[in-house]
């Protein structure tokens, strides 16, 4: 029964907000307009549900898992970011923390990708079969067309550029866009008709 | 996760009857390898232990032999072997790639097997007279405990007693034993390996050296030469559109713009949109400021303390801060029906120089123009399709994300579409300003350099996957 009146409601409220796009209902449109904005309230409180699980995983960990120090760390820094977060939001010490903490940390990640990306260019790019000859020789064509000095040594290389991203490399984008759009249209039918059912919790 | 043979219910891992139909799973979601008896999902093809191929028949497979009569084998013809029984050669499993040929051997081999000895009948062949008469007559006639080939066949496995015999609570361990076995991950690796084996090994230790330093030349290229591959830059013409829209902006323009990108390409995208803030600070236009992830935003705002040139051009209530947009494609989506609806949920931050939203529009379309800068092609596709028809945003994103939104630019829903680095440095040659050392050209044709030097390598020096192969 429980399952029922979920998959109930989940059904109700997904074909209100797909009307609410197809037909030009007023009612609909703020039915729809509620929803959503109830979405936006669970999408806030997803997030403070997300620092309570963090925070009651890591003070476990703290009292029985094998690497309490990481978990000790953990929680520190996610209190006294809070804290500074919401006591002095416009503050310098909050700005700090971002500057020299989170910003370094995510661009070190990032930096780090240039290295990986290289190696796997270095498999890649074996000459043992036509398509790692065809990869290899569009990634440098391309690459070399981004150069925005090409253009000083023959003009027309920015027409190929632009040729290359309208035509071949559009074709590929819309084929990937379109059958994007068909799974998520096929996901959307098996969750509006109930056959899957994501609320429930089941696998 | 197990998936129900009845319904294709998805079920817990541990679940032993499917939630939708009731239907038992312990019984009914593994096979037994007829090889080495190891417990597989009913719809595998290959064994994960052993990699025999579960699709083959089961009365095709070797898993019940004839018994031998006798430990010597009897002596037949050398002009008579063809009927001789072929099948009694045990079958050595072979590679899955050879299935639909193997299938055909056995098709073959069946066709080719000799009728076996009916005792009813009391006809033999003639090619085991021979070694009948040496035998003494019929060489099953001491064995006992011998079935039928589809009896046996047809009996549960070895290790598992009679159904009917064994209790609830005994299938229930014997369905937790067979869940956990067939999902355990070392023979799936192993047999993952024997099927798919890696195609090479690793670099060498002073290859990856070489190449780390070929980066970090090409990192270091723009700060270290002064413009080592200078040209006229001729601004592209999105990047040429951008600017004339920017250009011709008014004091009363209302401009939203989204930072959808975080710290790790803040090095592509800070610069051009520090140009873009700028030209707008010098236009005098009205600047909304929002992000749906909590990193643009603190960029935003770094950006705003710590730029001089913003801090000097922008006057007061020029700029407002609306904040963090939660929900993402959902935040959008309401951002697109009420800007007043989507923010009035958020604690609003005000500005930094203390402005609040009451020069902000409630509807999007109160914005003259939208200008999107981020490297997630996911956030940057819904601010585009959900956009109104008469929006049509100005998009500034990484090289990365840049290709999968060329359909976009095509169709006319993107106004311009520029990448960073690039837009960066043609903006600042066309503003007039401060000329650096194109760094970004240099970034590009050092990067080119790299690339190419390392497709040099990949095929020139021997590795020693060569070797080894």
């Amino acid at each position: 029964m429980r399952r029922i009146v979920i998959a109930a409601v989940a059904v109700i409220a997904g074909l209100l907000v797909c009307l609410s796009m197809l037909l030009p209902s007023p009612w609909l449109g703020r039915v729809s307009d509620m929803l959503l904005e109830g979405t936006l309230i669970l999408a806030a409180f997803a997030l403070l549900l997300g620092l309570l699980n963090i925070l009651r995983t890591h003070t476990r960990a703290v009292f029985q898992g094998p690497r309490r120090g990481q978990s000790i760390l953990l929680i520190v820094a996610l209190l006294l970011t809070l804290a500074i977060g919401l006591l002095f939001p416009q503050s310098a010490a909050n700005a700090w923390v971002f500057d020299h903490v989170y910003l370094p940390i995510q661009a070190s990640l990032g930096a780090l990708l240039a290295f990986v990306a290289l190696q796997a260019a270095y498999r890649a790019f074996r000459l043992r079969t036509v398509d790692a000859a065809i990869l290899l020789v569009s990634s440098l064509i391309m690459l070399f067309l981004q150069i925005p000095a090409t253009a000083a040594l023959w003009p027309r290389l920015g027409s190929v550029r632009d040729w290359m991203l309208a035509v071949p490399v559009a074709a590929g984008v819309r084929g990937l866009l379109l059958g994007i759009a068909l799974g998520t249209m096929a996901t959307a039918l098996r969750i509006l008709l109930a056959v899957d059912r994501p609320y429930t919790g089941e696998e | 996760m197990i998936v129900c043979p009845n319904c294709q219910h998805h079920n817990h891992k541990q679940a032993t009857h499917c939630a939708q139909c009731g239907q038992p799973l312990a019984d009914a979601v593994h096979c037994v390898c007829p090889s080495c008896g190891a417990l597989n999902p009913i719809d595998g093809q290959f064994c994960q232990r052993c990699l025999t191929d579960l699709t083959v028949p089961v009365a095709q497979a070797p898993t019940v032999p004839r018994p031998e009569p006798t430990p010597e084998p009897p002596k037949v013809d050398s002009g008579k072997k063809e009927s001789a029984p072929q099948a009694q050669k045990p079958k050595t499993p072979e590679r899955p790639a050879r299935r639909k040929r193997r299938d055909c051997k056995d098709r073959s081999a069946q066709r080719e097997i000799a009728p076996l000895p009916d005792p009813a009948e009391g006809r033999e062949p003639k090619g085991l007279e021979g070694g009948l008469a040496e035998l003494g007559g019929d060489p099953l006639a001491g064995v006992t405990d011998v079935l039928p080939l589809e009896t046996a066949v047809a009996l549960p496995h070895r290790g598992a007693p009679p159904s009917e015999l064994r209790s609830e609570h005994e299938e229930q361990e014997d369905a937790h034993l067979f869940s956990s076995l067939a999902s355990e991950p070392a023979p799936l690796t192993a047999a993952a390996q024997q099927v798919l084996p890696p195609l090479r090994s690793k670099l060498p230790r002073w290859l990856k050296l070489v190449l780390s330093l070929l980066l970090l030349l090409a990192a270091g290229v723009p700060s270290l030469s002064p413009g080592w591959l200078p040209g006229p830059l001729t601004p592209s013409a999105d990047t040429s559109k951008l600017l004339s829209v920017l250009s011709s902006l008014g004091s009363d323009a209302q401009i939203l713009v989204a930072f959808e990108y975080g710290p790790d390409h803040a090095a592509e995208l800070d610069p051009v949109a520090e140009r873009i803030l700028e030209q707008l600070a010098d236009q005098g236009v009205q600047i909304h400021l929002l992000s749906t992830e909590p990193a643009g935003l603190g960029l935003a705002q770094r950006m705003l303390h710590g730029s001089d040139s913003l801090q000097m051009g922008l006057d007061d209530e020029q700029i407002q801060v609306l904040g963090l947009l939660p929900g993402r494609e959902i935040g959008i989506r309401t951002l697109m029906r009420s800007v007043e609806g989507a923010f009035r949920l958020q604690t609003v931050a005000s500005g930094p120089h203390g402005t609040d939203l009451t020069h902000t529009p409630t509807r999007i379309s109160g914005f003259d123009h939208v200008i999107l800068v981020g490297d997630d092609s996911r956030i940057l596709r819904a601010w585009i399709e959900q956009a109104p028809s008469t929006l049509h945003p100005l998009a500034v994103v990484t090289a990365q994300v840049y290709p999968a939104l060329v359909p976009y630019k095509a169709s006319g829903q993107l106004s311009t579409l520029t990448q960073g680095p690039t837009a960066a440095i043609e903006l600042q040659a066309s503003t007039s300003r401060q000329i650096t050392p194109l760094g970004a050209t240099d970034g590009l044709a050092a990067l080119f350099v790299v690339v190419l030097c390392v497709a040099i390598l990949a095929n020139v020096l021997p590795t020693k996957s060569n070797n080894t192969r």
